[in-house]
């Protein structure tokens, strides 16, 4: 079984250049001829191209793959063209139908990638692109393309902070480099440059014809001041030349939590309470209840909750995609529907996206004109458990670990799920919340409208000399919507806000020109060129309104009775920017044997003044395909290519806020308490005579005129070997990129009058080695096995901060007993992104204390913790490092890394007569997790009255487990510090992917008119190999350069199983 | 070659259409650049110059934590594990509340600064109005100062503007240059300023009687200055600083202040957003407003922090009597300051100061507050108006009251609020900065030590205050003994008011007298208020005489390379 329509997406590029090249006229010709185009297989390919050779006269194959044509005489050569398949020459036979024979080309050489404002031949390249497999990203289906990329492509690092439906993903290409700024690549859809990372979940995966990564220099400095993060091309499908196709790709299935942590059983629960409070256990637990006293026995085999069981459920998603694409030589097009509905395991949890495009391209004589339009709307319902407020037992899974799993004697069980709170916890000090009502109860719901309008006429004004004018309008339209009714954290009667609701809209509208004029000649066949000179335009407006109201009367009506509410916070914000670039790029090959290429790009931008305002980004790049060299040619059968790379260039970073470069002013009416933290200005309100309305302007922020690009300077050394007539492929890239005059949210002395500044401060260096490895290892009739395997080492190092600083602490924010306490360092010569704190050496045993009568003093050669007054037996301790005999801040130190050291994935590929079959496993090696649930879980504190506990912590230090180094259930502060305890190794090996497929024989299913049936059930996050006690490693919920790998109350990732068809007619 | 023209000409067609100013964005904020541009701007900046008072850091929330720990006052609550910070005697160099507090105040002092550069330019606006802003932004940035140096000692010293991001680093500047400026910056910035009676005696402006108040304040605190250095006390010095402190404090006695007629009144004032109803006592006041209903957050903890404890029923719609509003009670007194009053025969301040009784909730229904527990012998002897519970309320027995002696603060009470019900924590109760007894009492001090001896005006001015707290009239003296009997007028006066930690600091007895109530509150006897810990937080060091320069600070101004002593 062949796959004609199975779509070797990578490949579709080719097809565009052919048909670009070959402007089919109206054939004049007299002799007719006619045959079939078949596959190995004996099929027939539909859409083949038909050409006469040397004419730009031609047709296409029809469904059967037969094909007739005229051609002028009998010599008439012609050319048999399908894509991802050997073309063949042939003598036009006017007697007997042709029977033609395609082959499958398996070259991966001559695959088109999309570089920057054009596109090149894999073989011509002299940068590193690296091309994402459409086919293996679609094994399994997504809501966004970025989902199924993890370990795809080596030195691309795609992840998720949590596994909420809908989460945004987290790309970063070769490292991090910039600390306080986002990291995130530029995205370029169908040459519109996007830098919010959220666009990939406003795309269909399956309107995507190819996505290319630009990774080094040579390869993004065309995108200049934006391409210091590398770029993320997409180009969607265009409509073909030939028959109308009609897909229809749906899939239904479900998905179920991988794990739940095991929580302590009743018996232990009750237990813990006698340790915490043995006065009180006699009032409550082990009170008198039917006329007798009940023990800790009673306890045993009680009916009692387990609240994660109640909280998650088994949850269906289901992706329907519709798309139609055809045309002749003058008009081609295509479109598509799609809907993409997943539930997430939490209840209460929902992402769908509705979406639908149309692309159209027209040719008439020199002139073609594309014209398309894009819109989606996203839905996503409930809000990720992780999200930072100012206490950590507002996150939900505070309360759905916390809970407790029984009630007191006498006291119903069903009372814990029926009111809002649990009674015997204390509201003013405790904010536990009824975790099922709450999820059920609380209403958050966000929406994004994306419409993109663009088109382009290009005119050809001699062969080779083409002018491309293109236009892009988009509208990034959102919408938030949150209500809080009585039932909630929120809105509960003990809340300040009362029932409340609150809306929001921010609306981005952005439009683009650009101006692209390309030239290609060759001389004499050995000398070729390729020049393209361009001017581009670009402008966007970003407005945001939101409004609240608080203490609304009529819960009932939800959202729609917010207006008898009190008028509480609005919020508004506009802001504007605008770039204006100048690009060149020229392209030399010798003979396809060495390559050189230079480019220029010069951006200026409104968010920085006239003097710094325009950035120069250039770069150079070199190749020497080596195999083409007459010495190599003996080798030719083993080493069937090889080219070695080298490249350099200059890229930048404008992540800053549009109006950075000024001094501000901005009434602030609320008094915060969140000081110390980048960017926090006190407010401007004072309440003269008890008047509220007594608003100040307060300056915001310091002027910094001299702001200007973050430049980013790398090299790159790369080798692509071909063995065996590219059975295997190797591409192997070393490089260094040292960031510079980093746009650094810096910190500055608070004797200025301000916490931190926008500045061009620090430099970064990453380094790194990508391998990638494919292989087919297997090419049979009925059988083929191909792999791909890749490796990336990055080093990160920081190399200058902010005037004398040494280090930059930051505390990474999730509850504000924590909020002062840094736990995250970006120190000179190490990595960003280091966890820091004290390092545990387990607990205090009997032997370090002096005993008194019952009371225990530390002995005086044991350092004890500072701030801990009353250190006792089974208290955490921690290493004095300065050797000063007391554990204080001064004994922090680095305790882990957030980065991986090494990450990568290996996929197989195996293809038996009709079925196929996708195994991924994706890994990360040497990172760490800082397991902040641990604070609160395994560890009993001043609050932990009640509140149940990790079953872990049923092993902690007691008189009767006096060698445990799990900390003493006691009011400690020594317990409230980061340290190496919490610090869990985040390294994993995943089987992210398994899909098994079987497409129907043509034969078999051309009864049913279809002319592709494909079945398959695929599989995802199937099995994870990870010490990681918390629920997937994959964790990250204040993702950034500096504060990644902190797990606290994250949304746990799912497994999830499929069934679909794909239907071809 | 007309067609590679035409082809690149046509390359530049887009560009053509956009004029040069294209990269030209205006803010779509407010800048320095263009305010100021009326009346209503200047005013509007200097209410953010005030705005610094009431944050959380400040006299908004944590700074009654941060200097609430004295020899009459003590984070307390049984069974309530410590706080980690000064307060708890567990702080460090990166305490979050101490930089925090950096932080507000030089952010008021930069904003003061732009101000005083900025007033001039507002056009049409009336000259003298313009000298009385200046005048209370100059005030402001001089009290600021004063904070800095009671609590860091050596700070950075600025009086200009911050106005670019790079060379910021400052190095300390020595306390005295910076007392010197302070004490010529408040008394040219009183000239300028409005009389109190020009105010109405609205307290929450600065006039002319809180100037001088606050600078005599500093100026006492100035003659202290060598003890928490241990330096040999430079008597001449010592003198002109008594001396310049009467000075100043004399000349608000001219102001037409008094003495309210009973303690309470002013207190009463403070929770009730009311302003000196029965005589001109409050001289300067942080003011707090709101309760949590509207958009602009200005309200503050206090009564809620420091209050006598209440249980929160702001979950019910109980109201009045039955929900006196929500208190975590976090500070208590020691035994001493109930001791202290004791043995001057004190009752009506200690009556007001320290709860006499704790709230009884019902057991049934929404648990609305019924009744009051009240300790031994004050259950229907409370004189001041409050609410009343009745025939419920009930009195422990002696045994029962002596067993603990150590009680909540009870000087900011959440039941005069107006709002009603009240927000959980927020509260627009005022904070007392400055009251007439307190300038009373710093005459007191000073004529004593300038004259070696109480002077009929020291006589005069503390007896005013004894005498209105209901207590016998002080007379025939030594100065020693006239300087005891001031220092403990200072405590029933003024405890709670966050007086007391600076007053001893400035008396070199701090260290001394924190550790004196260490193991009376060990040994656990009249002292059950607290965690069995509690006597840990008595046991200072001579560090805390200064707070630390916050790590925070230290790790990006390289012109400090050294810290207070001991941190």
């Amino acid at each position: 079984m062949k796959k004609h329509l199975a779509i070797q997406a990578g490949k579709r590029g080719v097809v565009l250049t052919w048909f670009l090249l070959f402007s089919v006229a109206f054939v004049f010709a007299q002799i007719p001829v006619k045959g079939t185009v078949k596959d190995i297989m004996g099929e027939g390919i539909p859409g083949a191209s038909i050409q006469l050779k040397g004419t730009t006269q031609g047709t296409i194959s029809d469904i059967d793959g037969n094909f007739s044509i005229s051609v002028p005489n009998k010599n008439a050569v012609l050319v048999f063209s399908f894509i991802g398949y050997v073309s063949v020459e042939q003598k036009a036979d006017n007697q007997r139908p042709m029977i033609i024979t395609l082959k499958e080309d398996s070259k991966t050489l001559d695959e088109v990638v999309v570089v920057g404002y054009q596109e090149m031949r894999k073989k011509d390249l002299t940068g590193s692109v690296a091309k994402a497999s459409m086919k293996d990203l679609l094994s399994t289906p997504v809501g966004s393309f970025d989902q199924a990329m993890g370990g795809r492509i080596a030195g691309v690092n795609v992840s998720s902070g949590e596994g909420m439906p809908g989460g945004q993903m987290n790309i970063v290409i070769r490292g991090n480099n910039s600390l306080t700024q986002d990291n995130s690549p530029l995205y370029v859809i169908d040459g519109f440059p996007v830098e919010d990372p959220t666009i990939g979940s406003s795309i269909n995966p399956s309107d995507i014809e190819s996505i290319d990564i630009l990774k080094d220099a040579s390869a993004t400095a065309i995108y200049g001041a934006r391409g210091a993060n590398g770029v993320v091309m997409i180009t969607t499908k265009k409509g073909k030349v030939g028959e109308p196709q009609i897909t229809y790709d749906g899939s239904a299935g479900f998905q179920n939590i991988t794990k739940t942590i095991p929580m302590m059983d009743a018996y232990e629960f009750v237990k813990l309470q006698n340790e915490i409070s043995p006065t009180l256990i006699g009032t409550t637990y082990f009170k008198e209840y039917e006329g007798r006293r009940w023990t800790l026995e009673d306890y045993r085999n009680i009916p009692q909750y387990n609240w994660q069981d109640e909280i998650f459920q088994t949850a269906w998603q289901q992706n329907h995609s519709l798309s139609a694409s055809g045309g002749s030589e003058t008009v081609r097009y295509n479109a598509s529907l799609s809907y993409f509905d997943q539930d997430g395991i939490l209840m209460n949890t929902n992402y769908n996206r509705l979406q639908g495009r149309l692309n159209t391209t027209i040719k008439k004589n020199k002139l073609t004109v594309n014209l398309a339009t894009n819109y989606s709307r996203t839905s996503q319902t409930g809000s990720s458990p992780s999200q930072n407020s100012y206490s950590g037992m507002n996150n939900l899974f505070y309360s759905v670990w916390g809970y407790r799993p029984i009630t007191q004697p006498g006291t119903p069980l069903s009372s814990l799920k029926e009111n809002i709170q649990d009674e015997d916890v204390n509201y003013s000090y405790d904010y536990r919340f009824n975790p099922i009502m709450s999820q059920k109860e609380e209403f958050r719901k966000s929406y994004t409208n994306y419409l993109q309008f663009n088109g382009y006429a290009e005119y050809e004004f001699l062969k080779g000399l083409k002018l491309k004018v293109s236009g892009t309008y988009t509208i990034d339209n959102r919408k938030g919507e949150s209500f809080n009714n009585s039932k909630t954290r929120y809105g509960n009667p003990v809340s300040a806000d009362k029932v409340n609701g609150t809306f929001s809209t921010n609306e981005r509208r952005t439009w683009l020109n650009e101006n692209i004029l390309t030239y290609q000649t060759n001389i004499k066949k050995t000398h070729y060129f390729n020049a393209m000179a361009g001017v581009t335009l670009q402008n966007s407006d970003y407005d945001f309104y939101s409004f609240k109201t608080i203490q609304i009367p009529n819960e009932s009506l939800g959202m729609a009775g917010m207006n008898a509410g009190l008028p509480s916070t609005t919020n508004t914000l506009q802001s504007s920017w605008s770039m204006l670039s100048y690009l060149g790029r020229l392209n030399y090959n010798y003979k396809s044997k060495y390559y050189g290429s230079v480019t220029f790009r010069a951006d200026g931008s409104s968010k920085f003044r006239s003097n710094n305002r325009f950035g120069y980004f250039p770069s150079a790049s070199a190749a020497w395909n080596f195999t083409e060299e007459k010495f190599m040619k003996p080798l030719e059968s083993i080493l069937s290519n090889g080219k070695l790379r080298l490249s350099w260039g200059l890229t930048g970073n404008n992540r800053v806020g549009e109006y950075d470069t000024y001094a501000l002013l901005q009434v602030l009416k609320e008094r915060t308490g969140d000081f110390m933290s980048l960017g926090s200005v006190p407010s401007g309100v004072y309440p003269f005579q008890n008047t509220l309305t007594n608003t100040g302007a307060v300056p915001v922020s310091l002027p910094n005129k001299n702001l200007k690009w973050e430049t980013t300077e790398q090299w790159n050394l790369g080798l692509d070997l071909a063995f065996f007539h590219e059975r295997i492929n190797m591409t192997v890239d070393l490089y260094s990129k040292v960031t510079r005059d980093l746009l650094l949210e810096a910190a500055l002395p608070s004797s200025s009058g301000y916490v931190s500044a926008m500045k061009n401060i620090g430099k970064i260096r990453n380094s790194g080695v990508e391998l990638t490895l494919n292989t087919q290892n297997i090419n049979k009739k009925n059988f083929h096995w191909n792999s791909n395997i890749n490796f990336a080492i990055n080093k990160n190092e920081v190399l200058a901060l902010a005037d004398n600083q040494i280090a930059l602490l930051t505390a990474a924010k999730f509850d504000q007993a924590y909020n002062g306490q840094p736990s995250y360092i970006a120190k000179i010569g190490n990595s960003m992104g280091m966890m820091y704190g004290y390092i545990y050496e387990g607990t205090y045993k009997y032997e370090d204390f002096n005993k008194n009568g019952n009371s225990y003093t530390l002995k005086s050669n044991v350092p004890a913790f500072t701030s801990e007054n009353n250190t006792q037996p089974g208290m955490p301790k921690y290493a004095d490092l300065n050797g000063d005999g007391k554990i204080d801040s001064n004994d922090q130190t680095i305790i882990g890394n957030g980065l991986p050291k090494l990450t990568g994935g290996f996929t197989n590929d195996f293809e038996y007569k009709g079925f196929d079959l996708s195994i991924f496993f994706q890994w990360s090696c040497g990172n760490d997790i800082l397991n902040a649930n641990k604070l609160m879980f395994e560890s009993s504190n001043s609050k932990a009255r009640e509140l149940n506990q990790y079953a872990s912590f049923s092993n902690r230090w007691t008189p009767e487990n006096p060698t445990s180094n799990i900390p003493v259930a006691s009011n400690s502060s020594s317990n409230k510090v980061f340290s190496s305890r919490l610090i869990e190794d985040g390294s994993f090996l995943r089987l992210k992917t398994v899909s098994l497929g079987y497409t129907f024989p043509t034969k078999a299913i051309k009864k049913l008119n279809l002319n592709k049936l494909r079945v398959y059930v695929a599989g995802q996050n199937l099995w994870t190999l990870s010490n990681y006690s918390g629920y997937d490693p994959e964790v990250s919920i204040r993702d950034g350069a500096l504060t990644p790998g902190l797990d606290f109350s994250a949304y746990p990732r799912a497994y999830s199983i499929n069934f679909g068809i794909n239907l071809g007619f | 070659m007309k067609k590679i023209k035409i082809a690149v000409l046509s390359l530049f067609i887009g560009t053509s259409f956009t004029s040069c100013n294209f990269l030209d964005k205006e803010p779509t904020s407010l800048t320095p650049e263009t305010f100021y541009s009326n009346e209503t701007e200047a005013f509007s900046a200097l209410t953010s110059v005030y705005a610094n008072l009431l944050q959380s850091p400040f006299y908004g929330s944590d700074y009654l934590f941060l200097i609430g720990g004295d020899d009459l006052e003590h984070f307390g609550g049984t069974g309530r594990s410590p706080r980690t910070g000064l307060i708890c005697n567990n702080a460090n160099n990166a305490d979050p509340l101490v930089s925090a507090l950096w932080f507000d105040l030089y952010s008021g002092i930069d904003r003061a600064n732009l101000f005083i550069e900025n007033i001039d330019r507002t056009p049409d606006m009336d000259a003298k109005l313009k000298v009385q802003y200046k005048a209370e932004a100059r005030f402001l940035r001089a009290y600021y100062y004063s904070v800095l140096v009671t609590c860091w000692g050596d700070v950075p010293f600025k009086t200009t503007s911050t106005q670019s991001v790079n060379n910021l680093a400052l190095p300390r500047t020595n306390k005295q240059v910076i007392y010197d400026f302070i004490t010529q910056e408040i008394s040219e910035a009183a000239n300028n300023l409005k009389s109190a009676a020009d105010l109405n005696y609205l307290p929450g402006r600065i006039s002319k009687s809180a100037a001088w108040g606050i600078l005599a304040r500093v100026c006492l605190f100035r003659a202290g200055e060598c003890y928490r250095d241990n330096e040999q006390p430079n008597e001449e010095k010592r003198k002109e600083y008594f001396t310049q402190a009467s000075k100043f404090a004399q000349m608000v006695m001219n102001e037409g202040h008094d003495l309210a007629p009973n303690y309470w009144d002013v207190f009463i004032d403070l929770c009730s957003d009311q302003y000196n109803t029965t005589a001109k006592e409050s001289i300067w006041e942080i003011e707090f407003a709101g309760n949590r209903s509207t958009d602009t957050r200005t309200e503050g903890r206090i009564g809620n922090i420091i209050g006598i404890p209440a249980p929160d029923l702001s979950s019910t719609t109980l109201k009045g009597k039955d929900n006196p509003g929500f208190s975590y009670a976090f500070i208590y007194s020691t035994p001493k300051l109930l001791d202290l009053y004791e043995k001057n025969g004190d009752t009506e301040r200690c009556d007001w100061n320290i709860a006499p009784f704790t709230y009884q909730q019902s057991t049934s229904g929404d648990r609305p507050v019924v009744s009051r527990l009240f300790e031994y012998g004050k259950k229907g002897t409370l004189k001041y108006p409050s609410y009343e519970y009745g025939p419920l309320d009930i009195e422990k027995t002696q045994a029962e009251s002596d067993k603990n002696r150590a009680r909540a603060c009870a000087k900011f009470r959440r039941e005069y609020e107006k709002s009603d019900p009240r927000a959980k924590n927020d509260t627009p109760i005022n904070f007392p900065v400055l009251r007439y007894s307190d300038v009373l009492l710093m005459i007191a001090e000073a004529e004593n030590e300038i004259n070696s001896a109480p002077t009929p005006l020291a006589y005069e001015c503390i007896n005013k205050v004894r005498t209105r707290a209901g207590i016998a009239p002080l007379a025939n003296l030594t100065k020693d003994e006239f300087r005891e009997a001031m220092k403990d007028e200072r405590a029933m006066e003024l405890c709670f008011e966050y007086t007391r930690r600076f007053d001893l600091i400035r008396w070199g007895e701090y260290v001394q007298k924190m550790n004196e109530q260490a193991p009376i509150a060990q040994a656990g006897i009249q002292w059950t208020q607290g965690p069995a810990n509690v006597y840990t937080y008595f046991k200072i060091s001579s560090a805390y005489n200064y707070f630390p320069i916050p790590a925070s600070e230290m790790s990006v101004n390289s012109e400090i390379k050294i810290n207070n002593p001991g941190w």
